[in-house]
């Protein structure tokens, strides 16, 4: 392989990884839409509710 | 009028990007991508690529996503209400049939597809691949599939494909059976990271092959990622006389020079006969200007991202309203990249060129021969060989089982819409259709002539229709001021301003170009006679046969069955009314009689 392959190779490998660090680092960080954070809230308003 | 009380739903947010990247991420990811890139131009194709990706990919997936989501917030899940929510026009529960029809008509080859991945993951276990050469691989391949004649592959050996079709099958349907977040979520959650799991395991092997047999030092994974990823090419080009023109040497005769001992021995060779003999160097401008490259580039990201097939905006209907589309079809994608560009790209061609070298594989690098002929081959030359083997081939029935589950999904939602029935009694009446449609796949096999007859009208002309309809209706009917407001909802990035521009022009004209080259080249150029287009015409009208015959009559059924039902029933009549102001009232009365 030449050095502009091995470049393309790097490119496009540190492309994706950054790109799929990128998204799934707002997945997860992502409040309003966590999982987690869905079922805490529901679970809060209902003891209010029953509160 | 629809009932809009909420229907299933994504679990988690994870559940609902793992399904839709398990739907995206398929065969062509490992075998498709890496033929199309060795073929057209290595590294340069990946300049194409990724200007399709952000000019193509992106926006129809974001397309898809916010009309799916839109469509599920109204209550509809199938592609036919979707539309004719999106289009306010009853024309788009009509339009919407061809988003339905097109993945049920894939899924009936596709199985048939899958049930060989499975079947051969089978037989690597059983050491029945451990092939000495390719002549043994074809006719493993051929007695497998059925190559020689018709209905031969329907026997309950696990040498031949019969057995393990019934097992895929049976597979999807309990899959769909328990329904979206129980079925294909829990399916896919699991899957998913087992399948890129696999794909790390096999790809380190295969980068540490090195150089397998030392005698032949140009067969190496060094020159296999040179065959896939220079950008610049070297190629021995001939000419018959000092009068001819120069033609390119084919890379099975040793014309595509990769690595210093094929440049040393070319040099060798032009210097003994520099009339007739030439070594040129194709550079990254030359290429690029070659439609050819822009066409397969754009064709490659439109099939790997399950665009145009109604997929994504029906898995996109069953999230919740503030759920981020953005980021979850931006990550969704990233798996399909990652599995295309990383797993797809190091793991099949280094591997082939290991083992057979730059000229061996050279003529091998379409999606069935590079899968079924060349691999069983390179696993067979490896220590623990059939291990490696069957947990490839394992990976490859993983990725096709999450691609073919989606597939059946639209035409679910659209009985369970449509005729009123529950999920199951809709999944017993398109099983029965699409085991129909898999056997005519499975049974016309000699050459595999009804899988290459459904898979171009189905998956490759059909697709692309289906992908200019949806960004048209995005980017000018729905229309764009509204979508961008309804993509943005409860996103927590904001894509740049630019990209209304991309919506709006750049991706819908690009498809167009695109599309009509593609037309064009097929029908009118200099090349049709022998074009696909104008071979399954010749096969239509000029030689009627009945493979040919047999797919125009189960797509067409399909669409008239589809149209039929939506026709005669009264649940999609005032689907183009329903509005945001319209479910407002709707739920205001709802809240007022029960509270």
């Amino acid at each position: 392989m030449t050095i502009a392959g091995w470049i393309t190779l790097g490119i496009c490998v540190s492309l994706v990884i950054a790109f799929v660090t990128w998204c799934f680092y707002k997945v997860f960080t992502d409040e309003e839409s966590s999982p987690d954070e869905h079922a805490l809230r529901k679970k809060s308003a209902r003891k209010k509710a029953r509160d | 009028m629809k009932d809009l009380r909420p229907t299933e739903q994504w679990n988690t947010r994870l559940g609902a990007i793992l399904a839709v990247a398990g739907s995206a991420v398929g065969l062509g990811n490992f075998l498709r991508f890496p033929g199309q890139v060795a073929l057209y131009g290595g590294g340069t194709f990946m300049i194409a690529y990724a200007v399709s990706f952000l000019m193509i990919g992106i926006p129809l997936c974001l397309a898809e996503w916010t009309l799916g989501r839109y469509g599920g917030r109204m209550g509809f899940h199938s592609s036919a209400g979707i539309l004719a929510c999106a289009m306010r026009h009853p024309i788009g529960k009509y339009i919407g049939v061809f988003n339905i029809m097109v993945p049920v008509c894939l899924f009936m080859y596709y199985a048939c597809v899958e049930a060989w991945t499975l079947g051969y993951a089978v037989n690597a276990v059983a050491g029945n691949l451990e092939f000495e050469n390719m002549q043994q691989a074809e006719a493993f391949f051929a007695g497998f599939v059925g190559l020689g004649a018709d209905g031969a592959a329907a026997t309950f050996s696990v040498k031949t494909a019969g057995i393990f079709l019934g097992i895929v099958l049976v597979i999807n349907l309990l899959i769909l059976w328990r329904g979206v977040s129980r079925g294909i979520e829990v399916f896919c959650k699991y899957a998913m990271p087992a399948l890129l799991l696999m794909g790390l395991v096999i790809l380190v092997r295969v980068l540490t092959l090195g150089t397998p047999d030392p005698a032949q030092p140009e067969r190496s994974v060094n020159n296999g990622l040179g065959f896939m990823w220079n950008p610049t090419k070297l190629v021995l080009e001939a000419r018959e006389s000092p009068q001819d023109a120069w033609r390119q040497v084919p890379a099975q005769e040793g014309g595509t020079l990769i690595g210093p001992i094929a440049i040393e021995r070319a040099q060798a060779q032009v210097s003994a006969s520099p009339e007739t003999l030439r070594v040129r160097h194709i550079g990254i401008g030359e290429q690029l200007l070659n439609p050819q490259i822009w066409l397969a580039a754009a064709s490659q990201v439109f099939f790997t991202l399950s665009v145009g097939m109604g997929v994504l905006s029906t898995y996109a209907s069953y999230l919740k309203r503030r759920d981020d589309i953005v980021v979850s079809s931006l990550s969704s994608a990233s798996v399909n990249e990652f599995s295309e560009v990383i797993l797809g790209g190091l793991i099949t061609l280094p591997a082939g060129v290991a083992f057979l070298g730059v000229a061996g594989l050279a003529g091998m690098c379409s999606t069935f021969e590079l899968g079924f002929k060349v691999l069983p081959l390179v696993f067979g030359q490896i220590p623990f060989g059939m291990l490696f083997a069957a947990l490839f081939f394992f990976l490859l029935f993983l990725a096709a089982a999450t691609s073919s589950i989606s597939m059946l999904q639209p035409g679910v939602a659209l009985f369970e819409e449509v005729m009123g029935v529950n999920r199951r009694q809709a999944l017993a009446i398109l099983s029965t259709l699409t085991v129909l449609g898999a056997g005519y796949c499975f049974y016309f096999s000699e050459n595999l002539s009804a899988i290459a007859t459904l898979d171009f009208w189905g998956g490759n002309f059909l697709v692309f229709v289906c992908g200019m309809i949806n960004i048209i209706v995005f980017s000018w009917v729905f229309p764009l001021s509204r979508g961008w407001k309804e993509m943005h909802t409860g996103s927590a990035v904001k894509l740049p301003n630019f990209m209304q521009t991309v919506f709006r022009f750049v991706c819908p004209g690009f498809l167009i170009v695109i599309f009509a080259y593609w037309m064009l080249g097929n029908a009118f150029g200099p090349e049709r006679t022998d074009s696909p287009v104008m071979a399954h015409f010749r096969e239509l009208f000029v030689e009627p046969s009945p493979v040919a015959w047999g797919a125009v009559l189960i797509m067409g059924f399909f669409f008239v069955f589809g149209t039929l039902v939506i026709k005669s029933s009264n649940r999609l009549d005032r689907a183009h009314l329903l509005h945001d102001k319209r479910r407002k009232t709707l739920k205001r009365r709802r809240a007022t009689k029960y509270p």
